[in-house]
């Protein structure tokens, strides 16, 4: 990996001469065909900026996680573009897209650990999409598993580990890599008040020292006043579009 | 950073080791499958080990035939079937100065029955002028022509099927419903050609085959001058010899035999696609083991998708997966058929050999195997969805 996509140091927050992390333009997404053909999302205009922590929240069903996989081009958008990072992903060809989504984090709603690998073989599995030495590796596994609370757990398997162990895992193998844009889909679900602080605690940092763009499912109300805009989706349209505290 | 340190960074690989997790962390599930393989490419090997006895049947005689060129019948089409050319042939090959000698050689089945049990079995004779010498390279056997001198006398097969005796102190049993006497052995086995050769004089030959004219010889062994090119003279035999012999050299008389062994035998053929049916066994049941194993790791590597490996690297990890199974596999098998083998030519006499070259051979295949299923199986790789993970 080189230039784009590499680890080079982003010493402010948000870069305001590159261009925005996602924008979203006249989307439109539907399930299915002919009869059975159900729309999602309506007319969907977002931006959102490098380093900027954006939630996202609105009933079950309103297309949230829709929404994100769009933006994460795991799903090919039917009309309207989406820019990630500058590159028009709707254009992409498939060799593309597969390199592109390493500058990604993804974190699903399941957790989606590997049994066979232990925490710290997870997170080095998406180290190792980098170019980087294995001293690098293991001090950036060591780290996070350490501020993710999971020092004791660094070579346990998954089928040791509890629910909200594993999602931190999860965590920390979507963020190690510190992309450019992290699509997390109700990452704090699985836990307690004091891990879903740590965990919008490491957001933060990445959001600080990095720059990367936090796109971040939730219902949870708790943590609404972490992010930097709060995003109401209803029936696959955005209703609201605001600051908290505004 | 200490050097123990240090040599740790080194010897650790750079990157997980996914596919070793993946088979070591599923022990059940690997063992299922390795089994599965190893049962196909044993399968495979005793196929092939008998293929082998196959082609070391048409190989038994001809390899050992003290000759340079051969006369046969332009009917010739092996051994028990070779037809016959007239005597007088070898006589002119004399003309040539390169010739040193032409012995005649006559082959017949001869049924055998030993006295005291009533085994009946079915050997192959060969008869020979004993002033010619022996006509097949073996140990010891020169010596013993003395001891078929008298008339019904023979030299038997010591690799004979062991039910065929003799078990007489003196050696006597029925040929061709007349009394013989076995006066010396020697060790050749003949595999799927019958249960046994015997070795006899033209005269006991003339006597135990009374139908047959010593007139009519089946095989001419012409001996040439040392240093002579055998292509060369056989070149020249054919320019002297009348259109009812044909000559050649030894490698070609090989080549004729081993071709009617595995073409024309239903031993041949039986064995030729019983290796193709093993092989496709394997790769029927890799091809199982390995789409359940993918199905069942969907998403898994939808995951992996999503984190940004491309699907060739995926592709890699099932290959690199079924490659270690066939290794995996491979093992067992070759231990099972090493010691399969020596109790298949205890019971048989077949000559089946695990040798390096069997060996090799079935590896080479294995990996085939594996990588033909591993290769079908990358299909499915494509239908993991990372849009169905969140
Ligand atoms: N693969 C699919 N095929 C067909 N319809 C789908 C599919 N995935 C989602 N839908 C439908 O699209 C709509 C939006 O689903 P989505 O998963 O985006 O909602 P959500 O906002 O994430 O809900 P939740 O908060 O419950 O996770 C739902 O009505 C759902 O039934
Ligand atoms: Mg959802």
């Amino acid at each position: 990996m080189s230039g784009e996509a590499g680890f080079e140091a982003v010493p402010t927050a948000a870069r305001t001469d590159v261009a925005p992390a996602v924008v979203v333009e006249r989307l439109h997404y539907a399930f299915g065909e002919g009869e059975a053909r159900k729309g999602v999302l309506f007319d969907i205009w977002l931006s959102v900026a490098r380093g900027e922590f954006v939630i996202v929240t609105g009933p079950s069903g309103s297309g949230k996680t829709t929404l994100l996989s769009l933006i994460g081009a795991l799903r090919s958008p039917q009309e309207g573009t989406l820019r990630i990072m500058g590159r028009d992903i709707g254009q992409l060809p498939r060799r593309e897209l597969e390199d592109f989504r390493q500058q990604l984090g993804f974190i699903f709603q399941l957790h989606n650990l590997f049994p066979a690998l232990t925490a710290y073989q997870s997170i080095q599995m998406s180290l190792d999409l980098h170019d980087l030495s294995l001293e690098e590796k293991d001090a950036r596994i060591v780290a996070i598993l350490e501020t993710l609370g999971l020092a004791e757990h660094l070579h346990y398997k998954p089928a040791k580990l509890s629910g909200g162990q594993r999602q931190r895992v999860a965590i920390a193998r979507a963020i190690v890599h510190e992309p450019k844009l992290v699509l997390a889909d109700e990452p704090t679900a699985a836990l307690d008040e004091d891990n879903s602080k740590i965990v919008l605690e490491r957001f933060r940092d990445l959001v600080r020292r990095t720059g990367t763009a936090v796109l971040m499912v939730t219902q949870d109300a708790r943590v609404f006043e972490s992010a930097d805009r709060l995003i109401q989706l209803v029936d696959g349209r955005i209703t609201s579009d605001q600051r908290p505290g505004d | 950073m200490a050097a123990s340190e240090r040599t740790r960074w080194i010897l650790r690989p750079q990157t997980v080791p996914f596919v070793r997790q993946a088979i070591a962390h599923r022990k059940r599930r690997t063992a299922v499958a390795v089994s599965g393989i190893a049962f196909a490419i044993l399968v495979v090997f005793v196929q092939l080990g008998f293929y082998g006895a196959v082609v070391n049947t048409a190989l038994a005689i001809s390899s050992k035939l003290d000759a340079d060129v051969l006369l046969v019948s332009p009917r010739f089409v092996h051994l028990s079937q070779a037809n016959s050319i007239p005597r007088v042939r070898l006589f002119q090959t004399l003309a040539l100065s390169e010739v040193v000698s032409a012995t005649p050689l006559y082959l017949r089945y001869a049924r055998w029955r030993e006295p005291l049990t009533g085994e009946s079995c079915k050997l192959f004779a060969l008869g020979f002028p004993l002033i010619s010498g022996a006509p097949l390279v073996l140990p010891g056997i020169e010596e013993q022509l003395g001891a078929i001198e008298p008339s019904n006398t023979l030299l038997a097969d010591t690799l004979m099927r062991p039910e065929c005796g003799p078990f007489a102190p003196d050696g006597a049993v029925e040929v061709r419903e007349q009394v013989a006497h076995v006066t010396g052995r020697f060790e050749l086995g003949v595999g799927f050609l019958g249960d046994g050769a015997i070795l006899m004089s033209d005269d006991t030959f003339a006597r135990l085959f009374s139908s047959h004219s010593l007139d009519r010889v089946h095989l001419g062994l012409v001996k040439l001058a040392p240093g002579v090119d055998p292509e060369l003279a056989a070149g020249k035999l054919r320019e002297i010899l009348p259109e009812d012999t044909r000559v050649v050299s030894r490698g070609e008389l090989q080549g004729l035999l081993e071709r009617h062994w595995v073409e024309n035998t239903a031993v041949g053929n039986i064995f030729g696609m019983g290796t193709v049916a093993g092989f496709f066994v394997g790769v029927v049941v890799l091809f199982q083991v390995l789409s359940a194993d993918i199905r069942t790791q969907l998403p898994l590597y939808a995951t992996l998708k999503a984190m940004g490996y491309r699907d060739t690297k995926l592709y890699r990890y099932v290959l690199e997966q079924s490659w270690v199974f066939a290794l995996l596999g491979f093992v067992p098998a070759l231990i099972v058929t090493s010691s399969l083998f020596p109790l298949i030519r205890g019971a048989t006499n077949l000559p089946v050999f695990m040798t390096p070259g069997l060996a090799g051979f079935v590896l080479v295949l294995s990996l085939g195997m594996c990588t033909l299923a591993g290769t079908l199986s990358l299909r499915r790789i494509s239908t993991a969805e990372p849009a169905e993970l969140f």
